[in-house]
């Protein structure tokens, strides 16, 4: 009997704390703006996008077909144990908006060398989890 | 003795999920994976399991620092005696030192235990890693790292201190092709390779079992990884070399190629132990990266196939020895030569991603041909798995 109020018990906590974690943030990714494009890398940048939250890899990529240059977000720096290389071709999926006059893109998708990477979910709501993150299943450590 | 070991899982998984919460998580992610084989310890017995495993992962960043968390248990259905809970406890810190290079480090404490037959590989460790990188030019990457690992084991005689550094270079042509080059240095040294004074004799071998080697009741008797009569304190590690070249292709987003190959080297030491054993998704302390010499081969295709359905197609060739082994004959005789194997490996991996979740699916083929008979083995493995994932960061 003690027992079975004990799960119970804990089953209750475990619920009670995911409860909290059913709240929606609000996003700056724009649904209605997606855009697709293949292009090409330029340079690569690490830079601060957020206030308090780390440095985001940056792509700067040139699409040919429009002969624009956008500066793509892509995530995390320490998401990806990718490794992008200038002169890389990649296929995007992302919200874009102008700034200043330079074209913007926060990568939702992207696809390369028959891989793709979600990085957010339809609604542009972040997919990536931060560290050197750990395989379930079979550990193993990534570069990041 | 098994509620006694719920309640305590509970019990953490509740603390867990409450600091969490409180702290309020980034992401949360939980994992449920199956898997089956017809050869589960990877020897010539062949014998078969199932694996059913269960985990989960929390996160937070408090840039440029983040705190995670995870835990998986994993049940097996024949060999419950091998089940166990791992839980990994760590903290990472990312720095930007330019536009360019970053640096990251990352410490954390890992513990696995098991359930009655293998408790003597219950282990607690200590890890810590850093690593640089860097871009040399838009098109080159500059890589280098160190990592430290501490394990303390039940059974004191598997319990190692080890180091590894690594560096890395890469150059991205116009032709879509990228080459790489990896050169790696380990160091383990085994802090006390032999049995403590009051360990129980191993038990006589039944009728039957006789001329299976070191293959008869290991997982019940771990002593049979070390000789006998060592008791007194011998300088016993294991220092390796490898050198790694890659190439990589890329025919268009859909498809990419890869051929990489790799050789080691022992420069000094040897293995402690009787015998090198590695199983299916159960961590053997008598394997790991230190344990041999020799090199691998391996071919990769990646494609995204129809239906969004990323696809993986890997060969790959290994030649193994194991310094120190000594092989034996169908007869359990030693044969004055270190074992030698030869594995070859087919695997395919299809991963297909939704909104909030992804699943995956994977089959393996591999045979070991071995101048020790009991290590002539196939087998082939499968595992599907479903992993969901949750993000409340701002």
């Amino acid at each position: 009997m003690i027992n079975k109020i004990f799960v119970v018990l804990t089953i209750f906590t475990i619920l009670l704390c995911t409860t909290g974690f059913a709240q929606k943030t609000s996003h700056f990714y724009d649904v209605d703006k997606e855009i697709k494009f293949t292009g090409t890398i330029q340079r690569i940048l690490m830079e601060s996008r957020y206030e308090e939250k780390a440095h985001f890899l940056i792509l700067i990529v040139f699409d040919k077909k429009s002969g624009k240059t956008y500066t793509v977000e892509v995530s995390p720096v320490w998401f990806f144990s990718q490794d992008f290389h200038a002169g890389e071709t990649l296929r995007l999926t992302g919200s874009s908006f102008t700034e200043g006059g330079v074209h913007h893109m926060i990568a939702r998708q992207i696809q390369f060398k028959g891989k793709r990477l979600e990085l957010r979910d339809k609604h542009g709501f972040p997919n990536w989890r931060g560290g050197q993150k750990k395989k379930q299943g079979i550990k193993k450590r990534k570069k990041f | 003795m098994l509620l006694n070991k719920m309640k305590r899982f509970f019990i953490l998984a509740a603390a867990v999920f409450a600091t969490f919460s409180w702290l309020q998580a980034d992401s949360f992610s939980l994992v449920f994976q199956q898997s089956g084989t017809n050869n589960l310890f990877q020897n010539i017995s062949e014998e078969p399991d199932q694996i059913s495993a269960l985990g989960f992962s929390l996160e937070k960043g408090f840039s440029p620092f983040s705190i995670f968390t995870q835990g998986q248990y994993s049940l097996l259905l024949q060999n419950p005696g091998l089940s166990l809970y791992s839980h990994d406890l760590g903290l990472d810190f990312l720095h930007v030192l330019s536009g360019k290079t970053a640096l990251h480090l990352t410490a954390g404490l890992r513990g696995d235990f098991y359930r009655s037959d293998y408790r003597d590989f219950n282990s607690i460790s200590l890890h810590m890693e850093s690593s640089v990188k860097s871009y040399l030019s838009p098109s080159s990457i500059l890589q280098a790292g160190y990592v430290l690992n501490y394990r303390k084991y039940r059974l004191s005689g598997f319990d190692y201190v080890s180091h590894q550094f690594s560096l890395a270079v890469d150059k991205h042509f116009r032709t879509q092709t990228t080459l790489k080059g990896e050169v790696d240095w380990g160091f383990k040294s085994f802090l006390h390779p032999f049995l403590p004074q009051n360990t129980p004799p191993l038990p006589e071998v039944p009728e039957g079992q006789k001329g299976k080697g070191h293959g008869f009741a290991h997982m019940n008797n771990p002593q049979i990884f070390f000789p006998e009569g060592r008791e007194t304190l011998q300088d016993f590690h294991l220092q390796v070399l490898s050198f790694k070249g890659q190439v990589a292709q890329s025919i268009s987003s859909l498809i990419g190629l890869k051929v990489s190959g790799l050789k080691q080297w022992t420069l000094s030491g040897r293995n402690p132990y009787t015998t090198v054993e590695e199983y299916y998704l159960i961590e053997n302390p008598s394997y790991d990266r230190f344990s041999w010499s020799g090199y691998i081969l391996e071919a990769l295709i990646t494609l995204l196939a129809p239906g969004d359905i990323q696809t993986e197609l890997v060969y790959s060739s290994a030649v193994r020895t194991f310094p120190g082994i000594e092989s034996l004959d169908s007869e359990g005789l030693p044969t004055g030569m270190d074992r030698r194997d030869r594995k070859n490996q087919f695997k395919v991996n299809l991963q297909k991603d939704f909104s909030r979740f992804s699943i995956h699916l994977s089959f393996v083929h591999i045979w070991n041909n071995s101048n020790d008979p009991f290590f002539k083995w196939g087998g082939n493995y499968l595992s599907a798995g479903i992993q969901w994932n949750m993000f409340f960061g701002k």
